[in-house]
């Protein structure tokens, strides 16, 4: 296969994944990283926290009804803490948006690591919003979440804020796609 | 839009953690409570013209107190304090279970939710009548003497003799004579076990499905209640208890023209180690004969409960051949309601002593003919219950769990089994007191010097070397069957559930036995399986609407229990409309590791079922 025909099939496969990620039965995928300037634990342990979050939405916003919110995926980090998803669960941080760009997710179950073994925790009733947002001035759409972790220790309770802008679906699957054709060219120049 | 969200609790500082754990700075609180159940007219207490006078001073009111109510429905309930509960779990034990059966899956789910969850584990209607004063004063002097193993030995004799007179606990060769307790009245003084006779119990011939479901709908919701209409009510059982699931959910509540089904009240339903409820029987008794059923069940006579053939072999009656109420004998040669104090004493010997040589085995129930035959090595407090109902120990598999092994001795496959068939072993008694190996012994960690290796055998026939065998071993029952294939074991065995969970279930909140297994009227109804339309009786029995079940529906088996594959399942899913059923086999899981395995991986598949629902609940 030719190179031209090759990259032919990318952009094919690319909008074929864009319609599909558009139908209505189709869960539609979104990820964004934390803003660490404004994404922080605070308590006996402070400071900017960072990482990744990924979604599943049933719908894309604006919504005209509830939708099923699915965070898929969690990887938040501070010094000397992390939190992600509980993997002994399918759907851990499943929940609902609203047309209103609020979401809840019930119970958010997750694994939290510090320096020593982890712990399950489960948040009850975790809230935030998703959509536009002045936080994330410069993307359409962003995550926004507060919780806390009552440690029941010296560690007393720790205040975990989350900001998170998230491109949009297309963006993030162009953008995805962009880097592996990049990197797929790079591999490809090396191997000649 | 930035909101605080909630509070989750961890023990340990996040940095300085130990063992992987959930939640586990929750404080669970469990609590043997009741409230009013279906007002059934002819049960003491109803205030009806229809009610069974208790006789003054009787022994129901020695236990009970004067003028009980007995129209109540009582369940085991497990929480978090001070929460706010967004999903209750309403569950039916099994064949002779009681609510504690639950108690260690009970304690997972509200601990892995958080305190978002409830279980609220039913107890029937005749555990209300079980003389637990022997127990609860072991338990009380155990826990008051604790650390003194003389002194919590003394007040475990106390509650054994109370229900056990003949014992000879400190083995002089004689009876200890009776341990007595004051009465519930307390003009009658003191005395000890009080056990109840079928006559004393004639009110529970009206304890039949239709009393049952509507106690339980009581209990529904008063859940509904607690977690409003966006939250989940969920109901479930284990064992015989799917069987009560699905008459629950197929029963019609108004007995006119409308209906109010039982599905319609609940959100989802959870079979645990049971295929649900079956279709009615090839025979089934007209509706003269079903009243004649219930009189006989009602006066103690037996017009109609008789041998209908005494020539032929076997009770020629469609029904039933005696009239008792209550079950009166298991595996015709264990009195259940013996058993039952038998049991909870055990636990509470198992839990407080459990290396020290048996108490029970020094009653006459366990001591004497036939159970000794059965348990004829001497065993220690913990030992005893292994080989009752350790998987590889138990004759009956109903009554089964996978908690170690009995290794300090010779264990031999079911020498008995021209008069008592199955696949069982039994410690060969060698003079050797036999010890109990639970999961977490040293002894079973390979990295250990000396440590047991339990390899995998095939299952029996045995070859003559396993015949008798010392040590632990693993059946590996083979592949799994396709879905379609009838059911049958498959897979490795594994040893899941840590024996001291189990035994407390013997006796804490409640305890994990029905004493006195109400069956007289329960099995009559229960011939007509998931529909009692044939009867014609709406307002007797009305389990009519089974085909339109269209709740989710969740099935939990254990390829060692007797749910082990799909199949299993198949019938009743088969008989209702909905589509929305998963199944999920467990590995090596036994029938009542389900309910008590450590890390019990049952759990995320509940967790994982009920999250789903809630989200389509919070959608609709």
């Amino acid at each position: 296969m030719s190179s031209s025909a090759r990259s032919g099939l990318v952009a094919l496969l690319a909008i074929a994944s864009l319609v599909g990620a558009a139908g209505p039965s189709q869960a539609i995928s979104y990820a964004g990283s934390l803003d660490p300037l404004q994404s922080q634990v605070t308590g006996s342990l402070s400071g900017p926290l960072s990482g990744e979050i990924r979604l599943s939405l049933g719908e894309a916003p604006p919504l005209a009804s509830t939708t099923r919110f699915d965070v898929v995926a969690l990887d938040l980090a501070t010094d000397g803490l992390t939190i992600g998803l509980d993997p002994a669960l399918e759907n851990p941080g499943l929940g609902i948006l609203r047309p209103d760009e609020s979401f809840l997710i019930p119970s958010l179950f997750v694994r939290v690591e510090g320096s020593s073994s982890p712990i399950s925790l489960t948040l009850i009733d975790v809230e935030g919003s998703f959509g536009p947002s002045p936080a994330c001035s410069e993307s359409p759409l962003c995550l926004e979440t507060s919780f806390a972790i009552d440690t029941l220790s010296t560690a007393g309770i720790l205040q975990v804020d989350v900001v998170a802008p998230v491109p949009e679906p297309g963006s993030f699957l162009l953008a995805t796609l962009g880097l592996a054709g990049f990197a797929a060219a790079r591999r490809t120049r090396r191997i000649r | 839009m930035k909101r605080l969200a909630c509070i989750a609790v961890a023990a340990a500082a996040i940095t300085g953690l130990g063992v992987s754990q959930c939640n586990p700075g929750l404080t669970l609180v469990q609590e043997l409570t009741s409230m009013p159940g279906y007002l059934e007219i002819h049960t003491p207490g109803s205030g009806q013209p229809e009610e069974f006078i208790l006789p003054a001073d009787g022994t129901i009111e020695q236990i009970l107190g004067s003028g009980p109510d007995l129209n109540q429905v009582s369940y085991v309930r497990t929480r978090v304090a001070a929460s706010d509960p967004k999903i209750v779990l309403v569950l039916v034990p099994g064949f002779l279970g009681g609510g504690s059966t639950f108690d260690p899956i009970a304690r997972d789910l509200v601990r892995a939710y958080g305190g978002s969850l409830e279980v609220w584990a039913v107890n029937r209607r005749s555990n209300q009548l079980e003389d637990r004063r022997g127990a609860a004063h072991a338990l009380a002097g155990a826990m008051a003497a604790f650390g003194d193993d003389d002194a919590v030995a003394d007040a475990l004799a106390e509650g054994i003799r109370f229900y056990f007179p003949d014992s000879d606990i400190d083995e002089d060769g004689n009876p200890d004579g009776a341990f007595t307790l004051p009465d519930e009245v307390p003009a009658d003084g003191d005395s000890s076990f009080q056990k109840l006779t079928q006559d004393e119990l004639r009110f529970s011939a009206y304890w039949g499905v239709d009393t049952y479901v509507r106690d339980w709908r009581e209990l529904v919701l008063a859940a509904r209640d607690a977690v409003g209409d966006d939250g989940l009510v969920i109901f479930g059982g284990h064992s015989l208890g799917t069987t009560w699931t699905g008459i629950f959910a197929a029963y019609d509540f108004d007995p006119g023209p409308g209906v109010e089904a039982g599905y319609e009240l609940v959100d989802g339903l959870i079979l645990f180690e049971g295929g649900g409820t079956r279709g009615p029987a090839a025979d089934l008794p007209s509706e003269s004969q079903y009243l004649a059923a219930v009189q006989d069940l009602a006066d103690g006579t037996n017009l109609f409960l008789k041998d209908d053939d005494p020539v032929a072999e076997g009770c020629q009656n469609l029904v039933a051949c005696d009239n008792e109420v209550f079950l009166s004998s298991l595996f015709d040669f264990i009195d259940p309601v013996n058993l039952g104090g038998a049991g909870e004493m055990n636990g509470l010997a198992g839990f407080f002593l459990p290396d020290a040589p048996s108490l029970v085995q020094r009653t006459p129930l366990f001591g004497g003919f036939p159970v000794n035959v059965l348990l004829a090595a001497p065993m220690t407090n913990l030992a005893l219950p292994g080989f009752f109902l350790d998987d590889d120990f138990s004759i009956n598999p109903a009554f089964s769990a996978s908690f170690g092994f009995s290794a300090n001795g010779s264990n031999q496959f079911n020498p008995f089994a021209v008069f008592l068939p199955g696949e069982f072993y039994t410690a060969v008694d060698e003079g050797v007191l036999r010890s109990w190996t639970n999961i977490d012994d040293p002894l079973l960690d390979p990295s250990q010097p000396g440590a047991l290796v339990c390899p995998p055998i095939p299952p029996p026939p045995f070859p003559a070397a396993a015949d008798m065998a010392t040590g632990c071993a693993i059946i590996d029952n083979g592949p799994r069957p396709a879905p379609t294939d009838p059911p049958a074991r498959w897979g490795i065995e594994r040893e899941v559930t840590d024996a001291v969970v189990l035994i407390r279930t013997l006796f804490q909140n409640g305890n994990a036995s029905e004493w006195y297994f109400i069956d007289g009227r329960p099995g009559l109804d229960l011939l007509f399986g998931r529909d009692s339309s044939a009867l014609g009786r709406p307002d007797l029995l009305n389990v009519t609407q089974n085909a339109n079940v269209d709740v989710p529906v969740l099935g939990i088996g254990g390829s060692n229990g007797l749910a082990p594959t799909e199949a299993s399942f198949a019938g009743y899913l088969d008989s209702i409309a909905s589509t929305d059923t998963e199944i999920e086999i467990l590995e090596g899981y036994s029938h009542l590791d389900v309910l008590s395995a450590t890390d019990n991986e049952a759990v995320p598949a509940v967790i994982d079922w009920l999250n789903r629902l809630r989200i389509q609940k919070l959608l609709e």
